[in-house]
């Protein structure tokens, strides 16, 4: 039985009643009297200049209320990497150019929407087009013309990492492989569009109820982009339908909403339509990534150098991040004791890039584990072997970046192995059938400060009551990940409560502490719950205190908060209920309520994380080797999450990754026409429905890390990154056909099946009419391998 | 958006629909599941003066199934319902496949079979098996009414059918299966079980002494309209039952298919898969009929 109460435990999700009965409220439910209804005039041209814009047609409608272009807002730039100014790119409304097909120009606020949507088709913009750039290759290319006057190139970051002696380890390799590998840009797809809802007091205080992963952040920048104080904008985050990495940065309509409503006194709400968030929202970057990989005879690595590309749209967005990480995700699973990365984030006329689950890690781990498999292909040692040789382990260091805190990924590998009788099957797959292995590593939350914070990164405040109820504030935002539950429930482990003794506000910037970073690199479970921690200790070291002078307990004693009760550890008779000790202790501080609030903030803990978590998955296919349909049927997962502090949970998380990493492999892409998106909607964006959805068996390797609360590790964005690789190998496999780009389409499938066969003239070559966003579906650049003689 | 501001009538009558139908003169719209023409409306691809609601008209409402006289489906029959009855599922299992495979559970528990004819998408997953079954649609107008095959004369262009402006289609009649025939739908969701369909076909088939005495091949979502493969057929018509045949068949079909290149799949797959397709759907047909002319 488990030495804990309440986690370890499957607690439904606070949040599901609601959520599944349709009572939770979003943003775009909420409606408040006189409320207008925002819409956003978006550029049809992926690179212009503005010549002239006329909203006087528009403002003259009846029922529109409001009308802002770029000449009404403070002329303030801003961008979530506030620690380096100069990435900070982006203005809430275009001034003198658009950059990409989707860039604002303009809000309308009405009556309705029908009437705001009329008043956009009123505006009349001159534009002088512009030569424009779709994708990394031309746009860094010289005489490419520029997207932003301050990037000469259009690399708008470059970043290196570069340890041991790369030349030399791959000069004296037995077997040296390099890959061009070209990913394409996916969409986060979350069910609930972007949505705002801004009001405005009498002194022009803001308030903005807004669908976002990080509250703190967009109260920052919203007050910078209005010329406010930080406080005079208070940040709400209601029920959120999902952001994977979208939601993570001040948009234009939260900055037009609160502006209008500061200028009409009014409620604005915005909703976004599916097809722009399709068409113009975050994407996921399209990456050309070369790896070379050198490995001695047995399979032992001796060094990879790697360069990439990251096409990174009109502006900068999350790109400095993903830049850096491309570059530390390749260096992760295995020992490289010889690395080089070099990686090059360019702007170009598409959609911009950011955010997006994963960050950087579906792109290197799917380059990373190809090779994986290739290389244990020619070098005839089965893939798990050959990673079983070099899996990273407890300890070992990245030089200058991190020190792996905990590692079960041999553990995994030989667990996943296990599970999906690998052996046998890869041996004998059946007709049709293929097996294929991925693995990832993931962050559990970034240590590095680009949001420039003065505050701790995570912090709660605990009120805790004589009724034996407890308050927990923390400004962690729950957007579907399920920090509402887990929260609650480290706190209730820690003072010995029951779920139901706890109540939660949480993510609201007037209301709980400051500060949360809030929800990215799977940070929450790690860094707010040791926030919560950190106040249930003090609360704690209150309580004993009392519970020791009532007591009458020798000082030899130790203390305990459990089963309701204060009370000497391993004398259950020797105790006081909770609610009884709180009272106590408010009576002797004279009426002063006990609240405690708990920080945290990763300290000597390297350059990207404290702690990684780690696994491996194998994929079984089938084949329709007619129609060269794809079926996943089976997904088999052995993962390090630490301990695990809710079972389902972290079972939710696998299976919505598990569904991402399906449409990467298989079925996600976008369609551009110089910078347009045609497929903009559910019809034609190919994300993987529920009966696609192969089954899943799951297990956790529980070792408690030394850093996460109770042991816990993230759990809910490394195992986006195993499963496209794993498909691939699992068709190439049952087909032959090794893919270096995605999604794997039945076209691709085909042709591989004829060249096997031998007729490869009976199809025609790939049809390259409709390109996806910065991504030669096309390339199909071939190994340089060299096997050892 | 402007596109977005009509007139919805609701007439409780089929005398006055048809009035409603002559007075808006090609300016309305019948509205009976909506899946297809409310998206077209809001994203501003059709424009109309008036819809024409046809929810109050219970004659519309009716299914009748009789395996000796066949089915009559009204216009306000919904997708689902076809997909799910047990004696449609016995008798004209091929009109169950397509309805299955038509959109997702929420579409098929609105839209109507009629609506998926009118609407005359060419890649209507319905339309093939009721033009290989024969079936006609009864149209109606202050003129009067005729009935008109579901066929390649009904079908004008993607979007465009015979119904004239004042016209409304009251029923679908679909015949009893002949002796020793089959009938079967195939179709390719290239991206996703759930997904527009990029080729599909379907096959009737009579089987007489081991032998192909009459068929019909249909070809949906590769040209403009839904297509007969009319040298497919004669090739096979007369012939042994075999994969050789079969297989002949199939070819001779993708060479009949005019399909197009677009996002969900390349003309190259598309007629590929007419050749997969023909195939498969001829070869359940026949084992169909085969297992229709045994003793039961």
């Amino acid at each position: 039985m488990s030495e804990f109460r309440v986690i370890g435990h499957d607690v439904p999700r606070v949040d599901g009643w609601a959520k599944a009965t349709g009572n939770a409220r979003y943003t775009g439910d909420l409606s408040l009297p006189g409320m207008l209804h925002g819409r956003m005039l978006r550029s049809p041209h992926p690179h212009a200049r503005i010549v002239h814009v006329d909203t006087t047609k528009a403002r003259e409608l009846a029922g529109v209320r409001a009308v802002v272009t770029a000449r009404d807002l403070p002329n303030v730039r801003y961008g979530n990497w506030r620690l380096q100014p100069q990435t900070q790119d982006e203005t809430a409304l275009a001034q003198d150019t658009v950059r990409f097909v989707g860039d604002e120009i303009a809000a309308v606020a009405a009556i309705d929407v029908d009437t705001a949507d009329e008043a956009l088709s009123l505006i009349r913009v001159d534009y002088e087009e512009l030569p424009a750039v779709f994708d990394g290759r031309t746009s860094r290319a010289a005489g490419a013309p520029r997207i932003h006057e301050a990037t000469a190139n259009n690399v708008s970051v470059t970043r290196q990492i570069h340890y041991g002696d790369v030349d030399a380890a791959l000069a004296g390799a037995d077997y040296v492989r390099e890959d061009v590998f070209e990913l394409q840009a996916v969409s986060h797809a979350y069910l609930e569009p972007c949505a705002c809802l801004a009001e405005a007091d009498a002194l022009g205080r803001v308030t903005l109820t807004t669908s976002t992963q990080t509250p703190y952040i967009v109260q920052c920048l919203l007050a910078s982009a209005l010329g406010l104080r930080e406080n005079e904008v208070r940040v709400i985050k209601p029920y959120v339908g999902g952001g994977f990495g979208g939601k993570m940065e001040l948009r234009p309509w939260e900055v037009c909403a609160a502006h209008i409503a500061r200028q009409t006194g009014r409620p604005v709400r915005f909703v976004l339509s599916r097809e722009e968030e399709l068409a113009t929202g975050r994407r996921r970057h399209a990456m050309r990534i070369t790896s070379k990989v050198g490995f001695r005879r047995d399979g032992t690595i001796v060094g990879k150098d790697v360069t990439a590309e990251l096409d990174g749209g009109a502006y900068n967005s999350m790109g400095p991040t993903a830049t850096f990480l491309v570059g530390n995700f390749s260096a992760m699973l295995y020992r490289f004791p010889n690395y080089r990365y070099r990686g090059e984030h360019v702007y170009t006329n598409q959609p911009p890039a950011g955010a997006m689950r994963g960050l950087g890690a579906p792109q290197a781990l799917f380059v990373t584990e190809t090779q994986m498999n290739l290389a244990a292909e020619e070098l005839r040692i089965d893939p798990i072997e050959l990673r079983l040789r070099n899996a990273m382990k407890t300890g070992d260091t990245i030089p200058d970046v991190a020190t792996i805190a905990s590692s079960a990924f041999s553990e995994c590998l030989e667990e996943v192995a296990r599970m999906s009788d690998w052996k046998t099957k890869r041996e004998n797959p059946g007709k049709g059938k293929g097996l294929g292995i991925g693995c990832y590593s993931f962050i559990s939350g970034g240590v590095f400060n680009w949001f420039d914070t003065q505050y701790a990164f995570s912090s709660a405040e605990v009120r805790a009551y004589a009724d034996g109820t407890v308050h927990l504030l923390t400004m962690a935002s729950d957007i579907g990940q399920g920090c509402d539950t887990v929260l609650p429930q480290i706190l209730a482990e820690e003072l010995g409560l029951r779920m139901e003794d706890i109540t939660l506000t949480a993510a609201d910037t007037a209301m709980t502490p400051k500060a949360d970073l809030g929800t990215w690199g799977s940070r929450v479970t790690l860094m707010a719950g040791n926030a919560v921690r950190d106040a249930a200790a003090k609360i704690r070291e209150e309580l004993f205190r009392m519970a020791a002078l009532r007591l009458r307990l020798n000082v030899i004693h130790e203390l305990e908060c459990k089963d309701g009760m204060v009370r000497a550890k391993g004398r259950p008779d020797r105790g006081i209920p909770f609610g009884e000790a709180v009272a106590m202790l408010q009576k002797a501080n004279r009426g002063e309520p006990l609240v405690r609030v708990g920080y945290y903030t990763p300290r000597d803990m390297g350059l990207v994380t404290p702690t990684f978590s780690f696994g491996a998955q194998v994929a079984e296919v089938r084949v329709d080797e007619e129609t060269g349909q794809i079926t996943v049927e089976r997904v088999h997962t052995a993962h390090d999450c630490g301990r695990v502090l809710n079972p389902m949970s972290v079972e939710g998380q696998l299976d919505g990754c598990i569904q991402m990493g399906l449409g990467y492999a298989l079925s996600e892409r976008f369609h551009m026409d110089r910078g347009k998106t045609l497929n903009a909607s559910f019809l034609d964006y190919k994300m993987p429905t529920a009966l696609d959805m192969p089954k899943s068996v799951s297990r956790c390797i529980e070792i408690p890390d030394p850093r996460g609360p109770f042991g816990a590790k993230e759990a809910g964005e490394g195992p986006v990154s195993p499963t496209a690789p794993a498909i691939a190998h699992a068709v190439q496999h049952a087909t032959g056909y090794s893919a270096r780009s995605l999604p794997i389409t039945a076209e691709d499938v085909l042709r591989a099946i004829d060249e096997k066969n031998g007729h490869g003239n009976r199809w025609a070559p790939r049809d390259n009419a409709t390109p996806a966003a910065g991504c030669g579906v096309t390339a199909d650049p071939s190994p340089t391998g060299r096997v050892p003689a | 958006m402007s596109s977005m501001r009509f007139e919805h009538l609701r007439p409780k009558s089929t005398d006055e629909l048809t009035a409603l139908l002559a007075r808006h003169a090609g300016r309305a719209r019948i509205l009976a599941g909506g899946t297809d023409l409310l998206p077209r409306l809001r994203r501003g691809l059709l424009s109309v003066d008036a819809l024409i609601s046809i929810g109050a008209l219970p004659e519309l409402r009716t299914l009748e199934v009789d395996a000796a006289r066949g089915l009559r489906i009204g216009a306000r029959v919904r997708i689902a319902e076809i997909a799910e009855h047990p004696l449609i599922q016995a008798h004209f299992p091929a009109l169950v496949d397509a309805a299955r495979v038509t959109a997702t559970t929420q579409i098929r528990n609105m839209g109507t079979i009629a609506g998926n004819v009118c609407n005359a998408s060419p890649c209507a997953d319905n339309v093939p098996v009721l033009f290989a079954r024969g079936a006609t649609a009864t149209l109606h107008s202050v003129r009067g009414f005729r009935t008109v095959p579901i066929d390649d004369s009904f079908f004008l262009s993607p979007g465009r059918t015979v119904i004239e402006p004042d016209e409304y289609l009251s029923f679908l009649r679909v015949p009893s299966t002949p002796p020793s025939t089959g009938v079967a739908y195939h179709n390719i969701e290239p991206r996703s079980r759930v997904d527009m369909t990029a080729a599909s076909v379907a096959a009737l088939v009579t089987v007489e002494d081991g032998r192909v005495r009459e068929l019909r091949i249909v070809l949906g979502a590769v040209g403009p309209t839904p297509l007969r493969a009319t040298e497919a057929e004669h090739a096979l018509r007369g012939r042994p039952v075999d994969d050789t045949a079969l297989a002949e068949a199939g070819e001779l079909a993708a060479t009949e298919a005019r399909p197009i290149s677009d996002v969900r799949a390349s003309a190259d797959y598309r007629r590929r898969m007419v050749a997969v397709l023909t195939r498969r759907a001829l070869r359940t047909a026949i084992e169909r009929a085969l297992a229709q002319r045994s003793p039961t």
